[in-house]
């Protein structure tokens, strides 16, 4: 039993990352209606920000992990305004195409500019790592495995609670059940859009940066993370942002278990084949309901 | 208040509405009448700027708004109640009523309206946390208009907002209107296949087929007069 609640542990550990970086990809599809395969590699972009300033220009590290996020912010509400939104009225697919094209921009972008090698960066917090002990032995967790779990934590109550009880948050709903309606209503729907892709971009650069310690910074840090977000979201119904963040950590539950019992090589193919099957059975997500609002 | 000149209406390459030109006075009701496909909605749709004319002009207060966007017309005070009720169905009562003030900023003012919308509809201040999309028919309908109307409009344009209520509801919806029209001095735009009813308690009415405007007249002519009789009222 103790190693069953060990696994658990491990795998909230990195579902709280998956969550993180399917809030972002939810949020983005819920308002503006496409699911961004560049997402990720916006955030990669970022986590080269950081490094630029924190490791290359020289400045702290706080400022530099704020520099990304907002550099995030506005490389996200920047790619809706001048990218998507000039062919929003073309077709859907022409919208999936630009993010496919962006993702491989990006990529090469980078590798242009900061070269091949990976790049190191720190981790956010430093101090010895916590164990937890269990007759059965123990397990380690980093301070940054903690930082994560907190700072997704937060952030996930955050963008609930603002998108609850504000102005803004109520245009982003409303945008995202009826976007007609909400145009007739007077809600500038572009401004809703370029606000949804700037704030989920800028949780890509966090995921990013929270990534970074482990992965490294290269241009195909967030391959995994983007997919592993994907599949989050996918879990949690495409839905709601609580049913996101639940996604997300039964993601990393999951695949802890087939990395146990299974094989650690192959724990996200057999994470995803898992989930095809969820979906075969119950297409609408374990925590979606069956509706055809968005698309 | 509002006059259309001659717009034209394309959805691609295919006319939705050739040279149709209409006014509303302030204070009256008018009502824009037609069988399913004619353009009633195509016209309302054009004057909220969701679509644009290619050409044609639309001017509210004698200053041109064929260019603005959606946003900036309801800033103006033209606010549609649109077909098919078009709530936000996971959101609460009391937010679609929200969402219907967004443009505003007065918090008193809003809470105000919001009061009044409720003395207008009891039955949405006790399901004010209900979600919309659980409400029936009628209930959903008077969601609507109170939406629109949280968005203090000047002209307010309703499309088909009989359509599938029962005749009871229909009639309370009527004369709802009549009374924001005569007390409040609500100028309506009223879009009807329920062409007896709307002329009813209309000032003018103007009649459009398959995309062409055919007739109009005060209302009470139109009521009388044979053709329209025939055509439209079903006698
Ligand atoms: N989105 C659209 N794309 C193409 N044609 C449309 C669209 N909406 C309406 N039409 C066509 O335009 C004409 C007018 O439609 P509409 O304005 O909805 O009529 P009404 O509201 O009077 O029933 C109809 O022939 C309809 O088929
Ligand atoms: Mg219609």
């Amino acid at each position: 039993m103790v190693t069953f609640l060990q696994q658990i542990i491990l795998g909230l550990r990195e579902g709280s990352l998956f969550s993180l970086v399917a809030l972002g990809l939810v949020l983005i599809y819920k308002t503006s209606g496409v699911v961004n395969f560049a997402y990720g590699n916006m955030g990669m972009f970022a986590a080269y920000i950081a490094y630029t300033v924190f490791a290359i220009a020289g400045l702290p590290l706080w400022l530099a992990v704020l520099t990304a996020i907002v550099f995030g912010f506005f490389l996200g509400a920047a790619t809706e305004r001048g990218l998507l939104r000039p062919i929003r009225h073309l077709s859907h697919s022409a919208m999936l195409i630009l993010t496919l094209g962006l993702l491989m921009i990006l990529e090469g972008l980078a590798l242009e500019i900061w070269k091949q090698d990976y790049k190191p960066f720190p981790s956010l917090i430093h101090g010895r790592p916590i164990f937890i002990k269990f007759p059965q032995g123990r397990i380690i967790l980093t301070r940054q495995d903690l930082l994560i779990f907190g700072i997704a934590a937060v952030i996930m109550l955050a963008l609930f609670l603002y998108f609850k009880f504000t102005r803004v948050g109520l245009s982003v709903r409303a945008t995202a059940q009826n976007e007609t309606a909400a145009r007739l209503m007077g809600i500038r729907v572009g401004t809703v859009f370029a606000f949804s892709w700037g704030v989920g971009t800028a949780l890509s650069a966090l995921a990013a940066i929270m990534a970074a310690p482990r992965t490294q910074i290269n241009p195909n840090m967030m391959l995994d993370l983007q997919i592993q977000g994907l599949t989050a979201a996918v879990l949690g119904g495409f839905e709601s942002l609580p049913g996101t963040v639940v996604g997300g950590l039964l993601l990393g539950i999951i695949e802890q278990f087939v990395a146990r019992y299974l094989s650690e090589e192959l724990k996200m193919a057999f994470a995803l084949l898992i989930i095809l099957i969820l979906l075969l059975i119950k297409p609408e997500g374990l925590l979606g309901r069956r509706s055809a609002e968005r698309v | 208040m509002l006059e259309i000149k001659n717009i034209e209406v394309y959805y691609g390459y295919v006319k939705a509405l050739k040279d149709i030109s209409l006014r509303v006075e302030e204070g009256q009701i008018v009502s824009l009448l037609g069988s399913n496909g004619a353009g009633k909605t195509t016209t309302l749709k054009t004057i909220s700027g969701l679509l644009k004319p290619k050409s044609g002009s639309i001017l509210f207060h004698e200053k041109i708004i064929t260019h603005l966007d959606s946003s900036a017309i309801v800033r103006m005070g033209i606010v549609q109640c649109p077909e098919g009720r078009q709530l936000f169905p996971d959101l609460s009562v009391k937010e679609n009523l929200l969402v219907g003030a967004i443009t505003r900023k007065n918090r008193k003012q809003i809470n105000d309206d919001l009061n009044q919308v409720y003395g207008l509809f009891p039955i949405l201040r006790d399901r004010k946390n209900q979600l919309a999309g659980t409400l029936s028919g009628g209930e959903q309908q008077m969601l609507a208009i109170g939406r629109a109307l949280m968005a203090g409009p000047k002209l307010l344009m309703l499309d088909e907002p009989s359509l599938g209520l029962a005749p009871k509801i229909v009639e309370q919806i009527f004369e709802l209107l009549v009374n924001l029209n005569k007390e409040k001095g609500l100028t309506i735009l009223l879009v009807e296949q329920n062409a007896n009813a709307a002329l009813r308690i209309s000032d003018y009415a103007y009649i459009l087929e398959v995309g062409t405007l055919t007739l109009e007249g005060d209302a009470k002519d139109l009521l009388k007069s044979e053709l329209v009789q025939q055509k439209y009222l079903g006698a």
